[in-house]
């Protein structure tokens, strides 16, 4: 009994080197077999549309198509997916040929075996007799089981089925039909409200109404501008004449006063002829010839200045005519100019109109195709992390290993305390040791000393 | 280097006041140190006869030394060597001195009520003399205990401690030596080639016979004599 007791603090270096070994057993078995997580997705796999009735089995086959998982890998890869221990990772890198052969395909390898292993994960069986189809997926890295699974199922739902994003693009393209649509009525509306439709034809006769017109008027313009000169140099020279004095009659400014006035000038001189010029007659005759003077002159520069009047007046509406012909022109130009805009604006929009039907019909076509290839299959469950693991895990195997080290320590360490040979009598000491026994005590109660 | 401090020490501890006093160059004045205290020491001395005689035999002429030494801690070679020091001193009449070579494990001082002060390792390092570190026995008058130093001491060699029993040689007629565990300590078969002998004590039940043939070997091989052996705890 008191072996028993003394045995842990006897045989405690054995105990711990057991459990030690134990220990380092169990890690490397983590790190040659890491544990195995199983992610699980459930699709409902109907009938195609084309009638052809595809049952759930070859549906499922395409979940394990290898073209299907080489479209997805790049997101797999990009997952991560590197589940080996350490043993493993050191057995690959530093192990040689040998020793790559032994770890397997790991983390490291080419996207062919990469590619290899997750189709080998792969699990995809039908539920019975039912159109369910349940995928699952091992892999060491629970987080990694999950996502790898979902994407191979979304990739198959994309490219195996081809429906779904096919409907989408059919939206999208109905909708750029319906803006560009939207957008060639907005440019029609414009086109109406600036008026109606231009001819050239028209346009261009109207254009040559106008300018003709515009060409007569400023040729008749210059015209009255010459007469308006020499009317305005006829009234300076009246003016001239008569500050000077030099005034002696109208000419033609009245025929009729000129003729009077001459008339009084013939008979002061026959009264001169006759000795009376100091006569009152004669003065009266000078002061009526002096008033007839300045009538005459006042009647000659009224007409020479109304004659300037009047070349202004009409050298005024000849320029008036002038401006507005030019403004015609101006607007016509402006009305061709924007109608010419909202003509290329309505073409452009028409051909973006066109384009849009014929990649809606693209967009129908694919869908149609699509749907046919997809067979109305529908994600009943989506994969979700493992919380527990197919193979045990490393602490389930340390955990073991430890408790199987500790038995096994103990039980190794009773072993060689079996073995011992102790001295327990006096005959012992002198059979076993060849010394003599000086004395014998059956029992020391004394607290131990030393 | 001890001078005259022996025979003064030993006249004084046989004083007429019927008491064990320590000469006032020791440093501890005339202050009553017990022992051996009754109750302390339960093993009959009386087993140590065995012992004792064969201690006796190894040298017939001159002062006996005779070290006591377990396998490992724990087996008792410090009582063992305490009763041999009584049997020594009560049976045979030798005027006896207790070594503690046990530095390590040190408890003589616990185990008598003695105070601090110099030991074994301050005379072996020349600190102080041997008179200085010497205890008296109580009512044991021809036992003196020469304890293990307090502080921390270096490794005891055979050299040192034969220099201190040639000088208690002509005082004392039998030396005891409680020393430290032979298995675990190099130095502990050593210091037996100093000794007329050495008593190997083991644990009935708990020393094996291959630490008993390793433990005979080391002091034979380090040229020590085994005396016997001192079966403890005996099935």
């Amino acid at each position: 009994m008191n072996r028993i007791l003394f045995l842990p603090a006897r045989r405690w270096g054995l105990i711990l080197s057991v459990v030690a070994i134990f220990l380092a057993a169990g890690v490397a078995v983590d790190a040659a077999w890491p544990a195995r997580f199983t992610a699980e997705v459930r699709l409902a796999v109907a009938a195609g549309t084309d009638g052809s009735g595809r049952a759930a089995r070859d549906q499922a086959e395409l979940l394990r198509d290898p073209g299907l998982i080489r479209r997805v890998l790049p997101a797999l890869r990009a997952r991560g997916g590197a589940v080996d221990g350490v043993g493993v990772q050191v057995l690959r890198r530093f192990g040689g040929a040998w020793g790559r052969r032994l770890a397997g395909a790991g983390a490291v390898e080419s996207d062919g075996v990469f590619a290899l292993r997750v189709q080998r994960g792969l699990r995809v069986a039908v539920a019975g007799d039912t159109d369910v189809v349940v995928a699952r997926f091992g892999w060491g890295e629970a987080r990694f089981a999950a996502d790898a699974l979902n994407l191979i199922v979304a990739g198959y739902q994309r490219t195996g089925a081809d429906g779904a994003e096919a409907l989408e693009v059919l939206g999208r393209a109905q909708a750029r039909l319906e803006t560009a649509q939207a957008e060639m009525a907005a440019v029609d509306t414009q086109a109406a409200a600036a008026g109606p439709a231009v001819d050239p034809e028209a346009v261009r006769a109207e254009r040559g109404r106008i300018e003709a017109r515009l060409a007569g008027a400023r040729q008749t313009a210059d015209t009255v501008r010459l007469d308006r000169a020499l009317a305005q140099q006829k009234l300076e020279s009246v003016e001239g004449s008569y500050r000077s004095g030099a005034w002696v009659d109208g000419g033609d400014a009245s025929r009729a006063l000129s003729a009077g006035f001459t008339a009084l000038l013939v008979k002061r001189q026959q009264l001169q002829g006759e000795g009376r010029e100091d006569s009152a007659e004669v003065r009266a005759l000078d002061r009526e010839i002096a008033r007839a003077r300045e009538q005459n002159y006042a009647t000659t520069r009224q007409i020479a200045a109304d004659a300037v009047s009047g070349l202004d007046d009409r050298l005024g509406k000849l320029e008036a005519g002038i401006r507005e012909d030019e403004a015609g022109l101006r607007g016509l130009d402006q009305h061709v100019s924007e109608m010419e805009v909202l003509r290329q604006a309505r073409l452009s929009k028409a051909q973006a109109v066109a384009e849009a039907q014929k990649g809606v019909s693209a967009a129908h076509a694919r869908a149609d195709a699509g749907w046919q290839a997809l067979g109305g299959a529908r994600v009943v469950s989506e994969a979700v992390v493992p919380v527990e693991a197919d193979f045990p895990g490393p602490a389930v195997v340390l955990w073991v290993a430890g408790f199987v080290g500790v038995v096994a320590g103990a039980a190794a360490a009773a072993w060689a305390e079996a073995r011992r040979r102790v001295v327990e009598r006096a005959g012992d000491m002198s059979r076993l040791l060849g010394i003599e026994v000086l004395a014998r005590l059956a029992e020391m109660p004394m607290p131990r000393l030393g | 280097m001890m001078g005259p401090v022996l025979p003064d020490m030993l006249r004084l501890g046989s004083s007429a006041r019927g008491e064990v006093m320590l000469p006032g160059e020791i440093g501890l004045g005339d202050s009553l140190v017990p022992l051996l205290e009754p109750g302390v020491l339960t093993l009959d001395p009386g087993t140590m006869l065995g012992v004792a005689t064969k201690a006796m035999a190894a040298a017939p002429v001159g002062m006996t030394s005779v070290g006591v030494a377990s396998l490992q801690h724990g087996e008792g070679a410090t009582t063992v060597a305490r009763a041999l020091a009584v049997c020594l001193a009560q049976s045979f009449g030798k005027r006896v001195v207790l070594v503690e070579a046990n530095q390590r494990s040190a408890c003589l001082r616990r185990v008598y009520g003695l105070p601090d002060g110099p030991g074994l390792g301050d005379v072996l390092a020349r600190r102080v003399s041997l008179g200085g570190a010497l205890q008296m026995a109580g009512e044991h008058r021809q036992i003196v205990v020469l304890p293990a130093s307090v502080r921390e001491t270096g490794a005891m060699t055979a050299a040192g401690l034969r220099e201190v029993l040639l000088e208690l040689l002509g005082y004392v007629e039998a030396a005891v030596v409680d020393l430290a565990p032979v298995l675990p300590y190099r130095d502990t078969a050593g210091v037996c080639s100093a000794l007329d002998g050495v008593a190997l004590v083991m644990q009935g039940g708990r020393a094996s016979v291959a630490d008993g043939r390793a433990g005979v070997a080391k002091v034979v091989e380090a040229g020590g004599v085994v005396l016997g052996g001192v079966l403890n705890r005996e099935r």
